[in-house]
């Protein structure tokens, strides 16, 4: 039972992070100048 | 249904990867620190999961467009490492499948952790991405732990930690030491990580966090887990700013904490100070003595695996209830765990995997240190540069003290710390190229499109 609280809880967190890795646009490829032209209209990241 | 919730994240994971071909590398560091397969009870057994996602990596990373390509000298001194130790195998005393099992594991943790990771780990994201990650894979052992502990359930050799393997982050000393090492870590992502935030559930995640780490280190009493708690504590009474206040609160919550612990745990700490005393920190007194004449003879050591032709006997004294000493019996050990990282790599690999060892161990540590002079007096808004060194140089300290009383030399996650830290000095140094470039007259400057992606500066 507490495993499997800690492997959810654990699970579900790296799924936000992979979720936020893929929509929110890594800052550094805004400021590239090979970055496509729809990574600069995207959302800038919060935080 | 454990299987199935494992098979989807993992999916999940990999998926990411047609997005982002990085991920890939990310799926694989996850893979190799959870150990999928072991968790699973029947899909995943047997199956060579890490092998296939490694595979994948590298064909993922021949797509991706921001490689890093820059070499560190540390990461020469890996590719060395690890001809020295395939050198140390083919001559190994006990030259049987499980020396090269052993070898197996521990070339794929130096060169995919040490060389390979670095050139993936090419901006801030990535690096705070894997961090992150390295904290929530340590978590899932150390919170399961943690609730054990505080259910009643600690204990030497008593703590079953979410698998019953005593391997990898699944060890007891390895996960008391790996779940202290975090913990700068945590508070830099907390602190810096636009990927963390800060708010009230990342504050509470972080203090649960910490709890866990803590709590981890009283379930499995393994005193290389309280070594490495007083050198964080060490490291952080140095650079605190103010050093009496920071001792009054240390002095209080010890004298807070030392009341609630449990009596098991409060004596196997003390044999810390009597190492003759106790069996198994005398086992482990003894057999680095062994290891110490050993190399005498054998100068480029045994090869991996050489522990199990260890052989020595000691006298143990045994006491009575008053703690006189009624007499000495004679203790026989064979085949003994070397107990420390150092005397595992002098007995296995010899003098010159030490000198290897302790050099890219000690290379990286030193450049941390110096990107920490060089970034000390930055503006605000990159003082993220300095804390992400300070917290990998932390972390690889107590990893190296912790290392001095367990055996992590082939562990992955010191490959994967040290892996950031390269990564770390490397974007600055990829920063600083793109100052002094911009600092040059307009005449001298390269045209735009051969600027390199990482000289964006800040977030």
């Amino acid at each position: 039972m507490l495993d499997n609280l800690a492997l959810f809880f654990v699970h579900a967190s790296l799924g936000i992070l992979v979720y936020r890795l893929i929509t929110r646009p890594d800052p550094e490829d805004l400021a590239s100048p090979r970055a496509k032209p729809i990574d600069r209209f995207a959302r800038r990241p919060r935080g | 249904m454990r299987d199935i919730f494992i098979f989807l994240c993992l999916i999940g994971m990999a998926s990411a990867a047609l997005w982002k071909p990085w991920l890939m590398t990310f799926t694989y560091l996850y893979t190799d620190l959870i150990q999928p397969q072991r968790l699973s009870y029947y899909l995943f057994r047997g199956v060579p999961l890490s092998l296939i996602i490694a595979i994948a990596a590298v064909l993922f990373f021949i797509a991706d467009r921001k490689k890093n390509l820059r070499i560190n000298i540390v990461q020469v001194l890996f590719v060395l490492f690890v001809l020295w130790f395939t050198f140390t195998t083919s001559r190994a005393l006990i030259p049987d499948a499980r020396a090269w099992f052993k070898w197996d594991a521990a070339w794929k943790a130096v060169i995919f952790g040490g060389v390979f990771l670095p050139m993936v780990l090419s901006t801030r994201r990535r690096i705070e991405a894997a961090v992150l990650l390295t904290v929530l894979c340590v978590a899932l052992v150390s919170t399961s732990g943690a609730m054990k502990t505080l259910s009643g359930g600690g204990g030497y050799k008593e703590l079953k930690m979410i698998v019953d393997v005593n391997k990898g982050l699944y060890e007891s000393s390895t996960i008391g030491a790996v779940s202290v090492a975090i913990i700068p870590l945590m508070l830099y992502l907390f602190n810096h990580s636009p990927l963390v935030g800060k708010n009230i559930w990342t504050r509470i995640a972080l203090v649960g966090l910490i709890a866990s780490s803590l709590l981890i280190v009283v379930g499995t009493e393994a005193r290389t887990g309280l070594v490495c708690l007083v050198a964080m504590v060490l490291m952080y009474f140095v650079r605190s700013r103010s050093k009496a206040l920071f001792a009054v609160g240390i002095v209080v919550a010890t004298a807070i904490a030392i009341p609630v612990l449990p009596q098991s745990f409060k004596d196997r700490m003390l044999t810390i100070a009597a190492p003759d005393e106790e069996i198994s920190a005398a086992t482990r007194t003894n057999v680095w003595h062994w290891t110490l004449n050993f190399v005498k003879d054998h100068p480029f050591g045994g090869g991996f695996e050489v522990n199990r032709i260890t052989h020595f006997e000691f006298q143990l004294p045994v006491r009575g209830p008053d703690g006189t000493v009624l007499r000495e019996r004679t203790v026989v050990e064979k085949a003994r765990a070397f107990h420390s990282s150092y005397f595992e790599v002098l007995a296995e690999h010899g003098w010159i995997g030490l000198a290897l060892y302790v050099s890219f161990l000690g290379g990286t540590l030193i450049q941390l240190g110096a990107m920490m002079r060089r970034t000390a007096r930055d503006p605000p808004e990159e003082r993220w540069r300095y804390d992400l060194a300070q917290a990998l140089f932390r972390a690889t300290m107590i990893y190296a003290v912790g290392g001095v009383f367990v055996g992590l030399a082939t562990q992955t996650t010191l490959y994967m710390l040290l892996a950031m830290g390269l990564a770390t000095m490397q974007t600055d140094a990829t920063r600083r190229e793109a100052l002094a470039r911009a600092a040059r007259p307009a005449w001298r400057r390269p045209s735009a499109l051969g600027t390199p992606a990482g000289l964006a500066v800040g977030t």
